[in-house]
């Protein structure tokens, strides 16, 4: 008896207009509630492989999430069940102020407003936002306060699959551990494109590597985390210099 | 924070607690009784200022902060005056109604917006019939404008930090390159934002959040306090 995976994606393959190929033939799946890290250093394509799986990037290859295929068509019911923080969360938070941009989603599936608006709260509840700060606008939350407002608009659409490109950027030592708090808290499946590997250290136990847009390994964060030499061939650590 | 285009101050105070569309209704009444209020006699000009006088202690406007941001329209209605000297009598006291009922209007304006967030207040006007897709759109371009100013700002900084003993023509030049390299980044700015609207389920619509239905008692106060602008105005003018 199989049960069907959350997330899995068959030879995906991406070439930017212009550019070099930044996805080579990436192929992975995430069960139900599974918490992966897509690790990679700078320009290896975690980016582009999770905007990919929303069908903002059109790539070869095939994306599955809860059962629906992406394809043309189908790309509101895979954004439904997949969403995506942004690695810039002042990209992600449009509406005047915070509790509207929480509830924006809800509403615009179709949701009453007041279902929205307890969505909306359900969801700053998770990422322990202050409720005062909901009747801001976002320009005036600080980094680390944006980064959970934007995490907490996706949230709000209650994903079956969450995918975070660089959550932990512009968030210090405490802010680090709350999110790591409440990503530890969420039902949901999770794919958590970094490079900082202190910070998937506790919360994967499972690790794919992407570098210059290959999947390089696929296996228990623990074990790789302990190859050192692996890790510096991957870009994921700094070269060990000898004694010469 | 940098580079925000807003008038509100935060402050606590029975007028940032009124309600929104109470506080629209009071001013335009006291817009219109500025309008119409005539400038001899002068009681219901002073009436009307003092009304205006109510409204700074109950927001605790700071008066100073206020005669600031009036200050442009003080410029505007000095030339009237200034020129106004030697023309006749008629030309004096053209100029002098024009001075009283541009002071009034643009403070009043100001009142309410130190008091109120922009938000708030295109939410209300967005509540009003016919207005509402209109406050929809101005509420983005709020957001947007913010966000832009943000970028020009930040782009100014880090361009004028690296040139600290720039002079002015320099400071000018360094300007005019950030806004050329802003155009690109602001494109792919709003390229991201218009993908984070489409993945959040935009479809062209903007969703209306849900209404409070406004206090009476705030209600009352706004419409006391438009009747009472008015009323001084019209028995000045039609007695
Ligand atoms: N818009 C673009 N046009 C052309 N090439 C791009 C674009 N965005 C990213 N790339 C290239 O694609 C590769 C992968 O980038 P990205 O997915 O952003 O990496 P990561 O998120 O892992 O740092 C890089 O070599 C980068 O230079
Ligand atoms: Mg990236």
């Amino acid at each position: 008896m199989d049960i069907a995976p959350a997330l899995s994606v068959e030879e995906l393959s991406y070439t930017y207009p212009g550019g070099g190929r930044a996805l080579d033939q990436v192929s992975f799946s995430l069960a139900a509630g599974e918490r992966v890290a897509l690790l990679g250093a700078n320009g290896a394509g975690k980016s582009t492989l999770l905007w990919c799986l929303v069908g903002v990037l059109r790539a070869s290859g095939k994306v599955v999430v809860g059962g629906t295929e992406l394809a043309r068509g189908a790309e509101a019911e895979v954004r439904r069940k997949l969403g995506l923080a942004f690695s810039e969360p002042d990209d992600q938070l449009f509406m005047p102020t915070v509790s509207r941009d929480l509830s924006f989603g809800p509403l615009a599936a179709g949701d009453a407003p007041e279902e929205s608006l307890r969505k909306a709260h359900a969801a700053a509840g998770q990422v322990a936002l202050a409720e005062d700060l909901l009747a801001r606008p976002p320009h005036e939350l600080s980094s680390g306060e944006k980064r959970r407002a934007a995490l907490a608009a996706v949230l709000a659409l209650e994903p079956e699959v969450l995918a975070l490109d660089e959550p932990t950027n512009s968030l210090d030592a405490p802010g680090r551990a709350a999110l790591a708090e409440a990503l530890l808290g969420l039902p949901c499946a999770q794919l958590i494109a970094t490079h900082n590997l202190d910070f998937v250290r506790r919360l994967c136990p499972r690790s794919l590597v992407l570098v210059e847009g290959k999947l390089v390994a696929d296996e228990q964060t623990a074990s790789l985390l302990l190859d050192r030499g692996r890790l510096a061939d991957y870009g994921l650590l700094a070269p060990e210099k000898g004694p010469t | 924070m940098i580079g925000h285009f807003d008038l509100y101050m935060r402050r606590e105070s029975a007028l940032h607690r009124m309600d929104e569309r109470a506080k629209i209704i009071a001013l335009v009444g006291f817009v219109l009784a500025a309008l119409i209020a005539p400038t001899r006699p002068v009681w219901p000009a002073c009436t009307l200022f003092g009304l205006l006088g109510l409204g700074l202690v109950f927001g605790r406007v700071p008066p100073l902060l206020l005669a600031r941001r009036t200050l442009l329209v003080a410029l505007f209605v000095g030339l009237p005056l200034l020129v106004s000297r030697w023309g006749g009598e008629d030309a004096r006291l053209a100029a002098e109604a024009f001075a009283v009922k541009s002071l009034l209007v643009a403070a009043a304006f100001m009142v309410l917006m130190t008091t109120t967030r922009t938000v708030d207040l295109l939410d209300a006007t967005g509540r009003l019939p016919l207005l509402r897709g209109l406050s929809a759109l101005a509420q983005f371009i709020v957001r947007g404008v913010n966000v832009l100013l943000g970028e020009v700002v930040r782009t100014y900084r880090a361009w004028a930090l690296r040139a600290p003993r720039a002079n002015l023509q320099l400071r000018v030049r360094g300007l005019a390159a950030a806004s050329v390299s802003l155009v690109g980044r602001a494109a792919a700015r709003s390229d991201r934002i218009g993908a984070a609207m489409v993945l959040r389920g935009f479809d062209g619509s903007l969703p209306q959040a849900p209404a409070r239905s406004p206090a009476a008692a705030h209600l009352a106060i706004g419409v006391a306090f438009a009747m009472l602008s008015l009323a001084a105005a019209g028995i000045g003018r039609w007695t």
